[in-house]
């Protein structure tokens, strides 16, 4: 709610905002990454979720009520804080490589892994085939106000042990996180979804992306590096760390990137992951959503696309629980679990000439839940939807499709899902197991968005294209801007 | 590269975080009191608002007593789905109705 605040007071109107207890440190960052250091906010004592009525009125009239007061009426006081950081090319830290990593760990700056020290002259390396300017602006990272400079992903990129190859990638991701309608922003939202990239495209295989055993676990310097890659950024850029933004009460392990096997895709000629979002089979693209959880859906047993869909479909509804808000509630049909499948498992489909999107349908047809439990789950057990209105009530009002509201019976079966076509598939892991693995999505909170990889080199640079044999002390010349 | 006296290479390393580019802004002026002011509710629909707000419009009637409060419904769901276009539409949206001060929740 601190960007409605923040709207409010670019219309020189003053605000004061409405805080659970332990979300002041939160709420103050976000005010800041938006230019607005010091907005008012009143605190509630405790969170309210777990308060009974009575309770949560006595505190709120005896403690926060005069905090709102106070935030509108009253002195102004003058701005925030003076920004004494360092600039980008600055020297931050100097020793061996334990010192280095000690006060890396001590500033925040690392995950708790070892680092590759990001000397000046590791990053310049980095970059100076690439053609891009260091400084060039890709946007700005919503939750902490910072530059997202090509620099900046070197650096990160850097310390994460990436290879000057990856950058491509780099850049798309961090333009999947400029982009809006990913949220980078909500990153840090409690229930601690956490990126999925999908990699997929005739070069993925050529920049050492592993496809097959193993293909979600780390082991793979590219599927490894890229993944750590994005959790420093958003560590460091985008200022997800406990002491600003990241208000994650669990969370997950930085997942490595999972790339699509497309020689099995080839060969039963299935599009990849990366045409749900538009991109043909001849591009190479980057597709990423936070996820909130996944299963296993092991030994899928059978030599039939009919055989083996309902196991696939219960997968599924498995992960389908307090995230159906995403259908309706804290989003509106941005509930899109993903289900990776192995080759062996695509290739049952493809022998019995089912195309990805007959799987689509069957698996939408499929994987239902009594609709009870899909209004409690966003109701009554996480009251997470406005109202708590039956399906029945979202149907009448158009916000959900007539398929959730054929009768009132509360034992009917509904979709997870408004359409077979938000069920998304990815083919990869062992090609001679049949195993697949259900994922669910955060919906808003980091949507599935996809950008290509351009893996031409840029001409930024026109003095590092006409003189090919320079070194990277052509960067040096070139100053940050300020 | 630098080596300590045990031929330990020594490291000079660069910042990992990147300027605040993020234009900076003043806060808008406070008043002197909400007498006499239109107050808007704001709500992101999510944890007890619903519950709060008529709680906070009694209270803030009883110590002003011309204060007159535009309550969240005005003004919708500003999460989930359509939070960008809402919030963005906000700015107009409260000079449009004259509102004076916000109250917004509920950040949990």
């Amino acid at each position: 709610m601190l960007r409605a605040s923040i709207a409010s007071e670019s219309a020189s109107i003053p605000s004061v905002s409405i805080v659970c207890e332990g979300f002041e440190g939160q709420a103050r960052a976000t005010a800041r990454g938006h230019g607005y250091d010091g907005l008012p906010l009143a605190v509630t004592v405790g969170h309210v979720d777990s308060q009974s009525a009575d309770e949560m009125i006595d505190n709120f009239v005896a403690y926060t009520v005069d905090a709102i007061v106070a935030g509108l009426i009253g002195a102004d006081e003058a701005a925030g804080e003076d920004n004494d950081e360092p600039n980008a090319l600055d020297i931050v830290a100097r020793g061996s490589i334990d010192e280095i990593n000690a006060q890396f760990l001590n500033e925040g700056w690392t995950e708790g892994n070892p680092i590759i020290p990001p000397t000046r002259e590791r990053v310049e390396s980095f970059l100076v085939d690439s053609g891009h300017d260091p400084w060039k602006l890709l946007g700005i990272a919503k939750s902490s106000g910072r530059d997202l400079t090509i620099w900046s992903i070197a650096v990160n990129a850097v310390m994460a042990g990436c290879r000057p190859e990856q950058l491509p990638v780099l850049i798309a991701l961090t333009e999947i996180l400029a982009d809006p309608r990913y949220g980078a922003e909500h990153s840090g939202n409690t229930t601690g979804a956490d990126a999925l990239i999908v990699i997929d495209g005739p070069n993925a295989a050529n920049l050492g992306f592993n496809t097959g055993p193993g293909a979600m676990r780390e082991g793979a310097h590219a599927n490894t590096s890229v993944g750590r890659w994005l959790r420093l950024y958003l560590r460091n850029v985008f200022g997800f760390t406990v002491s600003e933004h990241d208000k994650a009460t669990f969370g997950n392990p930085t997942r490595p990137v999972l790339a699509e096997d497309m020689a099995c895709l080839a060969e039963i000629d299935w599009p990849p992951l990366s045409a749900a979002f538009g991109f043909g089979r001849d591009e190479d693209a980057v597709s990423m959503a936070r996820m909130n959880s996944g299963t296993i859906i092991g030994s899928v047993f059978g030599s039939t696309p009919e055989a083996i869909v309902p196991y696939l479909a219960n997968g599924l509804t498995r992960v389908a629980a307090w995230d159906l808000t995403h259908v309706y509630g804290l989003g509106h049909d941005q509930f899109q679990p993903l289900l990776v499948i192995s080759p062996m498992i695509a290739r049952t489909f493809s022998k019995a000439g089912w195309s990805k999107a007959d799987v689509q349908r069957a698996l939408f047809n499929e994987a239902r839940i009594p609709a009870q439990i899909f209004e409690r789950m966003i109701g009554e057990w996480s009251n997470l939807t406005a109202g708590q209105p039956t399906l029945v009530d979202l149907v009448e009002a158009g916000h959900l499709a007539p398929v959730f509201g054929e009768s009132d019976d509360p034992g009917r079966l509904v979709p997870i899902v408004m359409a077979p076509e938000r069920l998304l598939i990815a083919v990869a892991g062992d090609p001679n197991r049949a195993n697949a693995f259900a994922l669910s999505n955060d919906g808003p909170h980091g949507w599935w968005t996809a950008k290509g990889i351009d893996h031409t080199p840029a001409s930024d640079l026109v003095c590092a294209i006409e003189h090919p044999g320079s070194d990277a002390s052509v960067l040096r010349t070139r100053l940050p801007p300020g | 590269m630098l080596h300590n006296d045990d031929m330990e290479p020594i490291y000079e390393v660069v910042w990992p975080q990147s300027p605040r580019g993020v234009q900076r802004h003043r806060r808008a002026a406070r008043l002197e009191t909400l007498n006499g002011k239109r107050v808007a509710f704001l709500w992101d629909y999510l944890f007890r608002g619903d519950e709060l707000f008529p709680v906070l419009k009694t209270e803030l009637t009883a110590r002003f007593a011309d204060i007159e409060i535009v309550g969240y419904e005005a003004f919708g769901n500003l999460h989930g789905a359509d939070e960008k276009e809402r919030v963005g539409r906000l700015p107009q949206d409260l000079r449009d109705r004259h509102i004076d001060a916000v109250v917004s929740g509920m950040g949990c």
